[in-house]
């Protein structure tokens, strides 16, 4: 699945101002998001050292066994990513937060008996090529049942930090809106999973990242195959059709795209 | 407690499969009740850097993504760390998502991991046996069709479920309880089989698992069968 975005960047002040044009836009009224990001960092490959120290070092073996080495030696250095486990915070009744009520989301959020839906998230770094969107490779698969943070650990990465995401999302057509801005978690305790969520702050006096209160919206619009150049058209089109219609109240661009960057970078042995 | 026993047969002779044989012969010595058929996939990876020449065999990491059909929902996924393979860690993930997530396991994950093998069970088959307590599942693991044509034979996979008895088990499932099983899941498959001439001569991995129905129906299982899972993993690890 391939994911293409723009960003804009809405001050505290012009929230709930926007919140109603939005809703006015998508004719819906906003749907609560509340999720806690869990970051983990894959690990360096091994043996690198290995691969390089070979060439031209023993003879030659059979072709296929040179080829075979070349295939891993390619393996080895391609690149390890940041990923993440996104759990969603269930809402407990059906109520939604509705345009002019802001801020009774954040209040009813209690971190006991709350139920989270995870899904383990990669994406890729946004591609370089020159286009109106910022287009990127994105995989998310829900984790059912077990412990997430030992498997990750097992399948090769380790927990880096988490925060939480709080926002409203709407939808227009194919594109998905959503405005969220980002809060700080503390670090679990030791012998604490970092998906326990059951000893956390009121939501409320989480820090929030950016202390002005700015929000973040996002743009998006996922096509189901990036190489089809007609999908990509398409979802191009609806997006920067979105960005003029929002033209007056939010600006919507590309962002740099080393800023979503998700690679890690590689350590150089000494 | 509902003991499973999984093992994997080689194929006869030339390459052929004993499964027919096996199920003609149950069909015929006994009054079976066939169950939907059993099919699964098993895709199996293990870390990179093991491949390389000069790696040590014996501390290889694995992950297993796994879908079968005695628990249709889910797909498990399973990664073990190297050097010591009691240690995994198991999860589930929609049976849906199976193919997605090992494709980017295969893409974006290769400094991690390196595709071993992929195996398919199409239309095996599952009987129950009620006088003896007893479903057997037996299906035929092939590798995925490659350039060559269709995919090679790896052998024969046979599973032996037991229900409930009146023997009852501690906590821990511990090493001397888990001998004891393999040694009455083969002299079950031995009886069983008597007079097929196939041998079962191959690892037997036990364990206990979740109840299943002797009639053929599935109840409403919400929670996943982890440990039956972890045996198809043991058995077709490599």
């Amino acid at each position: 699945m391939h994911e293409l975005s723009l960003y804009g960047s809405i001050p505290v002040g012009n929230h709930d101002h926007l919140l109603q044009q939005l809703a006015g836009l998508t004719a819906m009224q906003p749907q609560a998001v509340h999720e806690i990001h869990v970051v983990f960092k894959g690990r360096q490959a091994l043996g690198l050292e290995k691969v390089s120290g070979t060439v031209g070092g023993e003879s030659a073996g059979t072709q296929q066994q040179q080829q075979d080495l070349q295939r891993l030696r390619t393996m080895l250095q391609s690149g390890v990513f940041y990923v993440q486990l996104i759990g969603s915070l269930l809402p407990r009744d059906n109520k939604r937060s509705t345009v002019t009520r802001q801020g009774s989301g954040e209040n009813s959020i209690g971190w006991e008996n709350q139920e989270v839906e995870w899904t383990f998230e990669f994406k890729d770094t946004p591609e370089a090529a020159k286009q109106s969107a910022s287009t990127r490779l994105v995989s998310r698969v829900k984790f059912n049942q077990g412990d997430m943070v030992t498997f990750l650990d097992m399948f090769g990465f380790e927990y880096v930090k988490r925060y939480v995401v709080e926002g409203q999302r709407f939808y227009h057509q194919d594109t998905s809106l959503f405005l969220h801005r980002v809060r700080r978690l503390p670090a679990p305790r030791d012998n604490v999973s970092a998906t326990d969520i059951s000893d956390l702050p009121p939501w409320a006096k989480l820090p929030l990242l950016d202390a002005s209160g700015t929000y973040i919206l996002q743009a998006m619009v996922e096509i189901v195959d990036g190489n089809t150049q007609e999908l990509r058209d398409r979802a191009t089109g609806q997006l920067l059709a979105l960005r003029d219609t929002l033209k007056s109240e939010v600006t919507l661009a590309q962002p740099d795209r080393l800023a979503l960057d998700t690679r890690v970078p590689i350590t150089r042995r000494p | 407690m509902p003991i499973a026993g999984v093992c994997l047969l080689s194929p006869a002779t030339g390459g052929v499969s004993i499964s027919a044989k096996l199920i003609s012969h149950l069909s015929r010595r006994y009054p079976t009740q066939e169950h939907e058929p059993f099919h699964l996939e098993h895709r199996l990876f293990s870390d990179t850097s093991s491949q390389l020449p000069g790696s040590d065999v014996k501390q290889r990491s694995f992950t297993h993504v796994l879908n079968f059909s005695h628990d249709p929902q889910h797909a498990f996924v399973s990664s073990t760390k190297a050097g010591n393979s009691d240690k995994s860690s198991i999860v589930t993930i929609p049976a849906s998502s199976a193919s997605s997530f090992t494709g980017l396991i295969a893409t974006k994950l290769q400094p991690a991991w390196y595709g071993r093998q992929m195996l398919s069970v199409e239309n095996g088959v599952c009987v129950s046996i009620e006088e003896k307590g007893i479903v057997v599942c037996i299906g035929d693991p092939r590798t995925s069709p490659g350039s060559q044509g269709a995919g090679a034979l790896r052998g024969t996979v046979v599973e032996l479920f037991r229900r409930e008895d009146v023997t009852s088990h501690s906590n821990d499932y511990t090493q001397e309880e888990a001998e004891e099983d393999q040694d009455w899941v083969r002299d079950a498959l031995e009886d069983l089989f008597r007079g097929t001439d196939v041998a079962f001569n191959a690892k037997i991995f036990t364990d206990r698992t979740k109840p299943r129905r002797l009639d053929g129906t599935s109840g409403a299982e919400k929670e996943p069968d982890w440990n039956l899972a972890k045996l198809y993993m043991a058995v077709f690890r490599r």
